[in-house]
């Protein structure tokens, strides 16, 4: 038995020696492009169209791994957005022997959405819209769009209209929107299936059970929302596509599984789960434990075997792109206290995604003997590279003196999973403030050309304030937003510019007739001891306003300007 | 020692050093693709199949393309980055069951069989590691050489009931045992699945350092991306 076995194998070894010399020859799709959305989408359509796929997640690896993991032969196309990790990588791989590579330009992600179905001749029947604000719902929407074998666009205000056109000129069929609650989607395909239930991973299970009408799987991958992995060898299909459309992603937490994934995992047709990441080690863990007579494993590493610039097998971090979740990174930046028992805590997220953070506990330990304590449970929205201060009050009297305050909270993008941790000790000084600063809020108007509110501030006292102003509640395609300016000093007497990005429709502006607003202000940038709010009707930029700003930038111009057309119409009448 | 049977030779050729340099703190994991014999002062081990002898103080020596062993520990603390993001960092704790090491991300779990003959193997390692060249001397009938092995019974390996094949490796996966098993499987997409208990205390890779796993993979000259799991 076995040295038939054996001889089976000889022979094949045989028939293998003629065919290595005739190496297959792919294509292989290379993004390099920052934003992760590129590396999303492409991945998703090149594994509909059977090309391999790869994504520069840094120059390391671009230049120590992935050149080791492409074939010589290979048609490599290099796809480059407005912003690539490496500049002329095409010139790179040509230096490194790669004959058949070319680089195609694109101008943005959500171009390539339109453009490579169309370039690569994909016959695609349905259409999934997911919202790119969370990337619990990116990683969830893409094995359904897959299976039912569908576009896949990523939804926002700003691609809305454009998607919605599409989708109808093309007669898709069927049409889901994944985490998007905004009215006009709903409107405008009202027979697509609208998947937003206000948790992400709720939202993800409902998902996984949709996928049931187009797929018996059996099995289930758990990701945490934080990264999109990225293949490590360009014949792997991306982990977005579920398989190919066989494996339906499910969404944990770094600190908990929620309820609805783990009792989706608990379901009988669920044989196996893969958890992926490092950042789901402990979870993986727990989930073994309790999900009995399944098989539970954790996807960790990936190593390389005999690639010169890596030790071989050891276990390397898969490579990522960060999605919106890992992007948020909140600490405690400063801290001011007042003998009327008010406290000052300046967070700043310097990750480049927005997010939320919540204070949970403040201690203050004084050097003359006082103490008090907090355990608050505000939540906090901390824009990217942004600052905020929140507010507390400890209701009592603290003595003038130099103190020891202690913060520690949860922070994370959303307010449903805030499981970061962030901590900090903050030296105080207890004393008193002499603020006689004062601020009027004039006007508050949406510019569409600048895609941002301008809210106009006076300073009407005597001393530099520093004013952050909070829009609460605008409605955004029917979705309330609370948007926020960042923080500017305003010198004394000045009318000041305070912008607040966002993108409004002009429905969005008719939506909002007036804009609620709450400005925080003081003459220390850390203590904004004063509030003024109010509610304003809201104005669109007018040519007026346009005109108007023009002429005070650049006064000096314009006034030569006038002069020179004076003196010229003079000139020209005297003759 | 019984030539053949109980031991893969694994002779170490590439010692980690740059593992201080590298993005994770983990102990240095290191391929070896190099077997070493004496054929005159040693005749016993003459037979030098890709895996198969172990001899040191040898004088003859062969290499191989087709196989690599690796080994190592794998908890520790992994960073994970990009191009523009603050570095994220995250402990992956001691592991107690298996790992399992695949060439694609996407195995189905689900539906995961032994090997029951040898040439299907070979057929599966060829189609997934591409430009895999190996020679009838380092075949897989050569390093997969014991049979009807039951990795669940035996070392917990629980992706499959029933048999399938083994390579042992030299060194002691329970600090007992004079070598490390790679069982083999695949899954109904015909991917290839290697599987080796993690190590006890008292574990020892093939050169004596202690190590958490220790396996035989497939690999092809020209760079192979293998994916670890624990199970």
């Amino acid at each position: 038995m076995r040295m038939s076995a054996a001889r089976a194998v000889i022979l094949l070894a045989l028939v293998v020696t003629f065919l290595v010399g005739s190496a297959y020859a792919a294509t292989v799709v290379l993004v390099n492009d920052s934003d992760w959305r590129s590396a999303y989408i492409t991945g998703y359509y090149a594994a509909k169209k059977g090309y391999g796929f790869m994504a520069i997640d840094s120059e390391t690896s671009a230049r120590e791994v992935i050149p080791y993991l492409l074939n010589k032969g290979d048609e490599i196309i290099i796809l480059q957005g407005q912003d690539p990790v490496v500049k002329n990588y095409e010139g790179y791989l040509k230096g490194q022997g790669f004959a058949n590579v070319r680089t195609e330009n694109f101008r943005s992600a959500y171009d390539l959405m339109y453009s490579l179905p169309e370039k690569w001749g994909l016959d695609l029947k349905g259409a999934v819209l997911v919202s790119d604000a969370g990337g619990e719902w990116v990683l969830a929407a893409g094995p359904l769009a897959y299976a039912s074998d569908s576009y896949l666009f990523l939804l926002n205000n700003r691609t809305k209209d454009d998607i919605v056109s599409f989708v109808k000129s093309h007669g898709l069929m069927p049409v889901y929107v994944i985490g998007y609650p905004g009215k006009s989607i709903a409107l405008a395909l009202p027979d697509a299936k609208i998947i937003a239930t206000g948790n992400r991973a709720r939202d993800a299970v409902e998902i996984a059970k949709e996928m049931r009408n187009y797929v018996g799987y059996s099995q289930v991958l758990v990701m945490s929302g934080m990264f999109l992995y990225l293949p490590s060898r360009p014949n792997d299909v991306p982990m977005w596509t579920g398989a190919k459309g066989t494996n339906p992603i499910l969404i944990s937490y770094v600190n908990e599984i929620p309820d609805a994934t783990m009792d989706f995992l608990k379901s009988d047709f669920v044989k196996a789960a893969v958890f992926v990441g490092p950042e789901l080690d402990a979870r993986w863990n727990e989930a073994r434990t309790e999900l009995e007579g399944k098989k539970v494993l954790s996807l960790f590493a990936v190593g390389y075997v005999r690639v010169p610039t890596r030790t071989p097998g050891q276990p390397y971090p898969l490579p990522v792109m960060f999605l919106p979740a890992a992007d948020v990174s909140i600490n405690v930046e400063s801290a001011s206290i007042l003998p009327d028992g008010r406290a000052f805590v300046k967070l700043r997220n310097i990750g480049s995604s927005a997010g939320y953070a919540m204070p949970t506990l403040l201690s203050l330990k004084c050097a003359n003997g006082f103490t008090a304590e907090l355990t608050p449970q505000d939540v906090f929205f901390v824009d990217a590279k942004d600052a905020t201060i929140a507010e507390y009050d400890f209701n009592e009297v603290i003595p003038v003196g130099t103190c020891t305050l202690y913060v520690e909270g949860v922070y994370g993008a959303d307010r449903d999973r805030m499981e970061m941790e962030f901590n900090a000790s903050i030296p105080v000084a207890v004393q008193n403030v002499n603020d006689r600063s004062k601020i009027e809020v004039k006007r508050i108007v949406y510019s569409p050309r600048l895609e941002r509110f301008i809210v106009y501030v006076k300073n009407v006292s005597d001393v530099p304030v520093y004013v952050t102003v909070y829009l609460n509640g605008v409605l955004i395609d029917g979705i309330p937003t609370d948007i926020k300016t960042r923080q500017s000093l305003v010198r004394p007497g000045q009318t000041a510019k305070l912008y607040a990005k966002a993108f409004l429709t002009d429905a969005d502006i008719l939506d909002n007739p007036e804009v609620k607003y709450v400005a925080r202000y003081g003459k220390d940038s850390g203590l904004p001891v004063h509030i003024e709010s109010g509610t304003l009707p809201l104005e669109k930029e007018t040519l007026q306003d346009v005109v108007l700003e023009f002429i005070q930038e650049n006064y000096i111009l314009v006034s030569a300007a006038l002069v020179l057309i004076i003196l010229l119409l003079i000139v020209l009448r005297k003759r | 020692m019984r030539m053949g049977a109980l031991v893969l030779a694994l002779a170490l050729v590439v010692m980690a050093s740059a593992v201080m340099a590298d993005p994770i703190n983990v102990d240095s994991v290191t391929e070896v693709n190099t077997y070493t014999y004496d054929g005159a002062a040693s005749p016993a081990q003459h037979n030098v199949n890709a895996g198969t002898v172990y001899e040191l103080n040898l004088n003859y020596q062969t290499k191989t393309t087709a196989w690599a062993g690796i080994f190592g520990k794998i908890s520790g603390r992994y960073v994970l980055g990009d191009a523009t993001h603050v570095m994220k960092e995250w402990a992956v704790s001691e592991p107690d069951g298996y790992i399992a090491i695949a060439y694609t991300q996407n195995i189905n779990w689900s539906n995961v069989s032994g090997y029951s003959d040898l040439s299907t193997l070979y057929s599966h390692i060829f189609n997934e590691v591409s430009g895999w060249n190996v020679d009838a001397d380092q075949n897989v009938d050569k390093t997969f050489e014991s049979t009807a092995v039951d990795c669940n019974a035996a070392y917990g390996i629980d992706l499959a009931s029933g048999n399938t094949y083994e390579a042992r490796v030299a060194g002691s996966y329970d600090g007992t045992a004079t070598y490390w098993p790679t069982c083999v499987y695949h899954d109904d997409s015909n991917h290839v699945v290697y599987a080796t208990p993690v190590g006890n205390s008292g574990a020892t890779a093939f050169n004596g350092s202690s190590a958490q796993y220790e396996a035989i993979v497939a690999a092809s000259e020209s760079g192979t991306t293998v994916f670890f799991f624990k199970g």
